[in-house]
C-alpha cells in the first residue's frame, strides 16, 4: 500500500484491530481515500510548515531578542509624568532629520507610551523605500534604532511573512497553510482507526522505531490539533491581510470619502493634533492606534485617517477609522470595521499568541515545537514505508 | 451463527468504544480552545486561566511522549 502511514491493515497496528477497523469506523475504501488526502496535503505542504514553525520560534520572542541584541529602540530615563510634546512637534523633528520626505504615518508605540513611530516617504502615496523613525514623545526627538529592514530578525520575518517574494509569496504560504488543515482535518479522521484499541497517549517504546514515532506522531498530533487549526488558520488569514485591505479601501473608505469626489486637493491642513484631538473627542472611549495622513494609502487626498483602537483585550485588537477633512479639522465620517476586518484583526493575536503575557509566548513555542515533531514524524513514517 | 450476541449489543459497544477513543482527545481539544479565548477577551486573571488551559495540553504531551515510565511486561 502507498501509503504515509502505516494503515490499520498494518503490523503497526494489533491484529485483532486489523479485521474489525474496516467495518467499525471507517470502511477500508475510505481510509483508503483518508489516507490519500492527509499523504499529499501533509506531503506538499510539510517542507513549508518546517520553515513556517523554525522562523516562527524567534518571532515569538521579537520583543525580547530586539532588547537582548539592542536593537529596540530605549527611552532615556526621565520623570515618569514627563509631558509629551504635541504630535507635530514629533513630526517636525522627524521631517527635520530627512528633509524631502513626507509623513505618511504616525502613531504611538503600542507598549511604550514614552514613544511614537513616523514613518516617511519620498511621495505622499509610496509603498515601498519606507523611512520609519521611532520618536521620544517627551522630547520629539528621533531615538537611536538600527534600520527595520537588515538583520537576523527581518530575515525571519521576511520568510516567515512571504519568502522575499511579496503579495504571491504570503498567497503562496497561505496556500500552504490551507493544506495543513486539511494534513489536520484528515489526520482526525485518520486517529480513529489506528487508536480504536490502543489507551490514549500510549507510546509502544519496545516496539520498532516505526511503530513508537506512528505513536508519537498519533499522539501529539491530537494533543495539538486545536492549537495547530488555529494558528495555522489565522495565519492563513494574515496572508489575505493586503486583499483584506483593499477590498475595505474600495467598499467602505470609498464610500467615506465620496463627497469629496474631484474636489481639489486641501490648500492648507490644519495641525494633525487637531485631527487627533477630534477624533478622540468622537471616541472618548477609544485610544489613538495610528494616523494615515492626506494622500497616503491608509486615507484620502482631503483627510486625516486617525485609527481608533478599543481599552479592553480584545478591542484593542480592533480598528475604528474617524476621518478629518484636513482643512477644516472636523470629523466628516466614522465607520466599525465590517465583519471581515474584524476577522482578520482578531486574527492576527491569535496566530502571535502575543495576548497572555511571557507564559503564553513559552507554550506557543512549545506547541510550536510540538507541532515540528508531528511535521518530521510524518515526513519519517512516509519515508519508510515508501 | 457465531457473532449473534455480541451483534446484539454492537451500538452500545460501539458507542462505548467511541467515548473511550474520543474523550481524551476532546477534554483537551476543549482546554486548548477555552485558553486561546480566554486570555484574548479577559487580562489578569483571563490570562493566568489560559496558562492553566493550555498548559495542560503541553503537560499531557510530555508525560504521555517522554516522561511515562514504559509499562512493565511479564
Amino acid at each position: 500500500m502507498s501509503s504515509i502511514l502505516t494503515t490499520p491493515t498494518d503490523v503497526a497496528v494489533p491484529a485483532a484491530a486489523q479485521q474489525k477497523a474496516s467495518h467499525r469506523f471507517l470502511s477500508s475504501a475510505a481510509i483508503r481515500k483518508w489516507t490519500w488526502v492527509h499523504k499529499w496535503s501533509s506531503l506538499v505542504s510539510t517542507l513549508f510548515m518546517l520553515l513556517l514553525c523554525l522562523t516562527g520560534l524567534p518571532l515569538l520572542f521579537h520583543h525580547e531578542i530586539g532588547h537582548l541584541l539592542g536593537t529596540e529602540a530605549e527611552p532615556p530615563a526621565m520623570a515618569a509624568d514627563a509631558p509629551r510634546v504635541s504630535i507635530d512637534r514629533v513630526l517636525e523633528r522627524a521631517m527635520a532629520r530627512h528633509p524631502g520626505k513626507v509623513v505618511q504615518f504616525y502613531g504611538p508605540d503600542e507598549d511604550d507610551d514614552r514613544m511614537a513611530f513616523v514613518t516617511l516617504n519620498d511621495t505622499i502615496d509610496g509603498s515601498e523605500g519606507f523611512t520609519s523613525l521611532m520618536m521620544d514623545a517627551r522630547t520629539g526627538e528621533a531615538l537611536p534604532h538600527p534600520p527595520f529592514d537588515e538583520g537576523f530578525m527581518y530575515v525571519m520575518y521576511k520568510l516567515h511573512v512571504d519568502l522575499f517574494a511579496g503579495l504571491p509569496g504570503k498567497l503562496f504560504l497561505g496556500g500552504m497553510g490551507f493544506l495543513l488543515l486539511v494534513a489536520i482535518v484528515s489526520g482526525v479522521v485518520l486517529y480513529a482507526p489506528f487508536m480504536r484499541k490502543l489507551a490514549f497517549g500510549t507510546v509502544r517504546r519496545d516496539r520498532k522505531a516505526r511503530t513508537r514515532w506512528l505513536d508519537l506522531h498519533n499522539l501529539l498530533g491530537v494533543v495539538t490539533l486545536v492549537w495547530a487549526f488555529v494558528v495555522g488558520g489565522t495565519g492563513m488569514i494574515n496572508t489575505w491581510a493586503d486583499l483584506v485591505f483593499k477590498y475595505w479601501q474600495n467598499d467602505q473608505m470609498a464610500q467615506m470619502v465620496a463627497p469629496y469626489k474631484g474636489l481639489p486637493a486641501p490648500a492648507s491642513l490644519v495641525p494633525v493634533q487637531v485631527a487627533s484631538d477630534a477624533a478622540r473627542a468622537l471616541l472618548p472611549g477609544m485610544q489613538l492606534r495610528f494616523i494615515a495622513f492626506p494622500g497616503s494609502n491608509f486615507s484620502s487626498p482631503h483627510h486625516y485617517a486617525v485609527f481608533m483602537k478599543g481599552d479592553t483585550p480584545l478591542t484593542s485588537r480592533l480598528l475604528q477609522p474617524v476621518l478629518v477633512d484636513a482643512q477644516t479639522g472636523k470629523v466628516t465620517d466614522s465607520r466599525p470595521m465590517p465583519w471581515y476586518g474584524t476577522a482578520l484583526l482578531i486574527s492576527q493575536p491569535l496566530h502571535f499568541g502575543d495576548y497572555g503575557g511571557m507564559p503564553l509566548q513559552i507554550l506557543w513555542a512549545l506547541l510550536d515545537i510540538a507541532t515540528m515533531v508531528v511535521l518530521g514524524s510524518g515526513l519519517y513514517l512516509w519515508w519508510k514505508k515508501r | 451463527m457465531s457473532h449473534s450476541h455480541s451483534n446484539l449489543h454492537a451500538p452500545a459497544r460501539r458507542r462505548a468504544e467511541r467515548i473511550a477513543l474520543w474523550r481524551a482527545p476532546v477534554a483537551v481539544g476543549v482546554l486548548s480552545l477555552a485558553g486561546l479565548l480566554v486570555g484574548l477577551v479577559y487580562d489578569g486573571p483571563g490570562d493566568a486561566l489560559s496558562w492553566i488551559a493550555l498548559g495542560i495540553p503541553v503537560a499531557v504531551m510530555l508525560w504521555y511522549g517522554w516522561l511515562r515510565k514504559p509499562p512493565r511486561r511479564d
